[in-house]
C-alpha cells in the first residue's frame, strides 16, 4: 500500500500562485501549483535554481503568504488564518530542517533541541528530558548533548536539527537541502536517520533537494520548473518504504 | 524564552562587552561630569549652607549672588530691627582681604565678620578651639583646609607647616592670632575662610565708607519668612531673601553668567552621544548578526511579542549592568577624590538622571532592533 491509500492528505495545494513585487517588476515564483502530499510520505521537490521549490515549501510551512490559490495543511486553510494564529499553528504543526542548520551558537545541542518546546510555552526544566530523549534517538551521548554547535561536525549538527524538528511532534516537517552541506556518506546517514526517526504514519516530510544521491529515500518526487510542477514520480506500490531510486515521472 | 535571550546576549562575548563598555562609559561620563558640576554649583552657595541660623538675608537690592558684596550703611541694621516680625537682626561682614604669608607671599582670604555680641553666623563645625575665643584680642578662626594648604608656612626647605592655633597671620597689615580651626564647605574660589568679629573685620578691611555686607534676620515664631522678607523690603528699600531663595539666586547667576553649565553640559551630552554611538551601533550590529536566529525562532512559531520581550530583556540586562558599573566607577572616583580639591557631589537625582539617560540609550537601541526583527520575513531561514 502506498501512504496515500491509507493515511489521507497532509498537504493540499490548488492553483497556488505566488508573485514577488508588483506591476512592471512583478516576478511570478509559483504559477498555479496543484499538489497533494500524503501522511506517512517522504516527498521530494527537485528542480533547478529559481524554479520555485523554496517558495513552495515556505508557503506550505506558513512562513510566506501565497498570492492566490489554496494551501490546506492538515485540514487547516492557512489563507484564512490570522497572522497570530498562523504563527501558533506553525509552532505546533511544522518542524524545520534547514540547509545551514540555524542552530543558536550559544546554546548547547540539548538546549537547541529544547527551543521548539520553549516556544510552545514549556519551561526549560520540563523541556530538557524530551530533548535528551530525542537526541538519544539520533545517537547523541551525554558529552555531545552538552556541546555547542561549533564543537560538532556538520553531520552531528544536522542530527541536532532533526532532533529539534521532531521534538515537539509536528505533523509536517519541511527540509531545505538537508544534505547539501554534508559529504555523501554523512548525507546518506542523515537521510536514513530522517526516515527512521521523523517519518511516521501521521506525519509527512517534504524535502527540497538538488542532491540526486538522496532521491532513493523519497516515496514520491516532484520536479519543478519555472514555478510549476512539471512531473511527479510516484513509487510503485510495493509496500513499505523503499530506499531504491525513484524515477520522476508524470 | 528569557533563557534563550540571555544566552544569545552573553554568548557573543565581544559584542556583549562592547555594549557594556559603551553603556559603562556613557553612565560614568554622565554621572561623573554631572556630579562635578553639582559639586561646583554647591560651592557657590556653600557659605549660605554653612550659615544656618538666620531665616532671612538682607542686602543691597543690586546684589546678584552671595559673593557680590555691595555694602550697606550701618544704620540699615537698626531699620531692619524695627520691622514688625523680626526676632533679631545682626550685622555680617563678608569680604576679601589679603593675608601676608611667612614666606612673603600674599593669599586672598574670605573674611567673615560676626556680630560681636552674639557671634551669630559662625562656622558650622569647630575642629579646634571654641567660637567664643573670638572675643580674645586680634583673634581669628581659620578653616582647616586653608590652614593646611594655602595659609601654611613654607620653610626654607620647601616643607609645608600647617597654620596652628596660636600662630599669627597678617591680614591687611593687621596682626591676627589664630584661636581656632573650623571646617566649612569649600568656597567656589577655594580661598581660605577666616572668621572674626564684625568690628575686627572692619578694621582688617580696607578703608570704605560702608562696611556692612548683610543683615542676618531671624523671624519671630509663626511669621511667614517670605512675607517678612517682603515687609523688610517695603520698609527699608533693601532686598530680603530667604536662605533658599538666596541660594537659588546665586546658582542662577553662575548658571547664567559663567560658562560652567555649557562646559559640563557638553561633557554630559558627549557622554550620552558616546553611549548612543557605541551601544546603539553595537546592539544594532548584535541584532543584525542574530537576525537569522530571530528569523529561525519566528519560523518555528515565536510571535513578535515574544521576540520583543527577548530584545527588551537583552536591552535591560546590558542597561542595568552598564549603569551599575558606570555609577559604581563614578562613585569610586568621588570617594577617591573626596580629600582633594575636586568638587564632587552625587545626590540621588543625578543617579536617576544617569539611569534615565542609559534607559533612553537602551530603549533607542532596542527600538531600532525591534523594528528590524518585526519586519523580518521568517522565510529568510531558507536562504543559505
Amino acid at each position: 500500500m502506498t501512504p496515500e491509500d491509507t493515511n489521507g492528505v497532509a498537504v493540499r495545494l490548488r492553483r497556488l500562485t505566488k508573485v514577488y513585487g508588483a506591476g512592471a517588476t512583478a516576478v511570478p515564483a509559483l504559477r498555479g501549483v496543484d499538489l497533494e502530499i500524503h501522511k506517512g510520505e517522504m516527498f521530494m521537490l527537485v528542480g533547478p535554481s529559481g524554479s520555485g521549490k523554496t517558495t513552495l515549501i515556505s508557503v506550505m510551512a506558513g512562513i510566506l503568504d501565497q498570492t492566490d490559490g489554496e494551501c490546506v495543511i492538515f485540514d487547516h486553510d492557512l489563507r484564512h488564518m490570522r497572522p497570530r494564529d498562523k504563527t501558533r499553528y506553525r509552532g505546533e504543526t511544522i518542524g524545520f530542517v534547514f540547509q545551514s542548520f540555524n542552530l543558536l551558537p550559544s546554546l548547547s545541542a540539548e538546549e537547541n533541541v529544547c527551543v521548539p518546546l520553549l516556544i510552545g510555552g514549556m519551561k526549560l526544566r520540563d523541556a530538557r528530558p524530551s530533548a535528551r530523549e530525542v537526541l538519544a534517538r539520533v545517537g547523541f551521548d551525554e558529552r555531545m548533548m552538552r556541546s555547542l554547535p561549533a564543537m560538532l561536525s556538520g553531520g552531528q549538527q544536522q542530527r541536532v536539527v532533526i532532533a529539534r524538528a521532531i521534538v515537539h511532534r509536528p505533523r509536517l516537517i519541511v527540509c531545505d537541502e538537508p544534505t547539501s552541506a554534508l559529504d555523501h556518506e554523512t548525507g546518506h546517514k542523515v537521510m536514513e536517520l530522517l526516515r527512521a526517526v521523523a517519518l511516521d504514519r501521521d506525519r509527512a516530510l517534504v524535502v527540497v533537494t538538488h542532491d540526486a544521491r538522496i532521491f532513493e529515500f523519497a516515496d514520491r518526487i516532484a520536479e519543478m520548473d519555472d514555478g510549476r510542477i512539471v512531473r511527479v514520480g510516484a513509487r510503485s506500490a510495493t509496500g513499505g518504504p523503499s530506499h531504491g531510486p525513484t524515477a520522476p515521472g508524470r | 524564552m528569557s533563557f534563550i535571550a540571555i544566552r544569545m546576549l552573553v554568548g557573543d562575548r565581544a559584542k556583549y562587552l562592547g555594549i557594556l563598555v559603551g553603556l559603562t562609559f556613557a553612565s560614568l561620563l554622565i554621572t561623573q561630569q554631572s556630579a562635578i558640576f553639582v559639586g561646583l554649583m554647591s560651592r557657590t552657595f556653600g557659605f549660605l549652607a554653612d550659615t544656618g541660623q538666620p531665616d532671612i538675608w538682607v542686602m543691597d537690592p543690586k546684589v546678584q549672588f552671595v559673593d557680590d558684596i555691595k555694602p550697606l550703611q550701618d544704620t540699615e541694621l537698626y531699620r531692619v530691627r524695627s520691622v514688625e516680625g523680626v526676632q533679631w537682626a545682626v550685622p555680617l561682614y563678608k569680604g576679601l582681604i589679603k593675608a601676608r604669608l611667612s614666606n612673603g607671599n600674599f593669599q586672598t582670604c574670605n573674611v567673615v565678620g560676626l556680630d560681636d555680641a552674639t557671634l551669630l553666623g559662625g562656622p558650622p563645625v569647630m575642629i579646634e578651639g571654641r567660637l567664643e575665643d573670638l572675643r580674645r584680642s586680634d583673634s581669628v578662626i581659620v578653616d582647616v583646609v586653608g590652614a593646611n594648604d594655602k595659609l601654611a608656612h613654607i620653610d626654607a626647605d620647601g616643607r609645608r607647616e600647617p597654620l596652628r592655633v596660636g600662630d599669627t597671620v597678617e591680614l591687611n597689615d593687621h596682626r591676627a592670632v589664630v584661636v581656632g580651626l573650623c571646617s566649612v564647605t569649600r568656597t567656589f574660589q577655594s580661598q581660605p575662610v577666616v572668621y572674626t568679629t564684625f568690628s575686627r573685620a572692619t578694621t582688617f578691611a580696607p578703608q570704605e565708607r560702608k562696611l556692612l555686607s548683610f543683615v542676618l534676620v531671624k523671624a519671630k515664631a509663626g511669621v511667614d519668612h517670605h512675607e517678612l522678607g517682603r515687609r523688610i523690603s517695603r520698609v527699608t528699600g533693601l532686598a530680603a531673601y530667604t536662605r533658599a531663595d538666596f541660594k537659588e539666586m546665586t546658582v542662577r547667576y553662575f548658571m547664567k553668567y559663567t560658562g560652567i553649565p555649557i562646559n559640563f553640559g557638553m561633557s554630559v551630552v558627549l557622554g550620552f552621544l558616546v553611549g548612543v554611538a557605541i551601544t546603539g551601533q553595537t546592539f544594532h550590529s548584535f541584532t543584525l548578526d542574530n537576525l537569522r536566529y530571530f528569523g529561525t525562532l519566528k519560523a518555528m512559531g515565536a510571535t513578535n511579542g515574544r521576540l520583543l520581550g527577548m530584545i527588551v530583556l537583552q536591552a535591560m540586562i546590558v542597561g542595568f549592568v552598564g549603569y551599575g558599573l558606570g555609577v559604581g566607577a563614578a562613585s569610586l572616583f568621588g570617594w577617591l577624590s573626596s580629600s582633594s580639591e575636586l568638587a564632587f557631589r552625587l545626590p540621588w537625582q543625578l543617579m536617576a538622571l544617569s539611569g534615565t539617560a542609559v534607559l533612553l540609550i537602551c530603549a533607542g537601541s532596542a527600538v531600532v532592533s525591534i523594528f528590524k526583527v518585526f519586519r523580518l520575513e521568517p522565510a529568510i531561514v531558507f536562504k543559505s
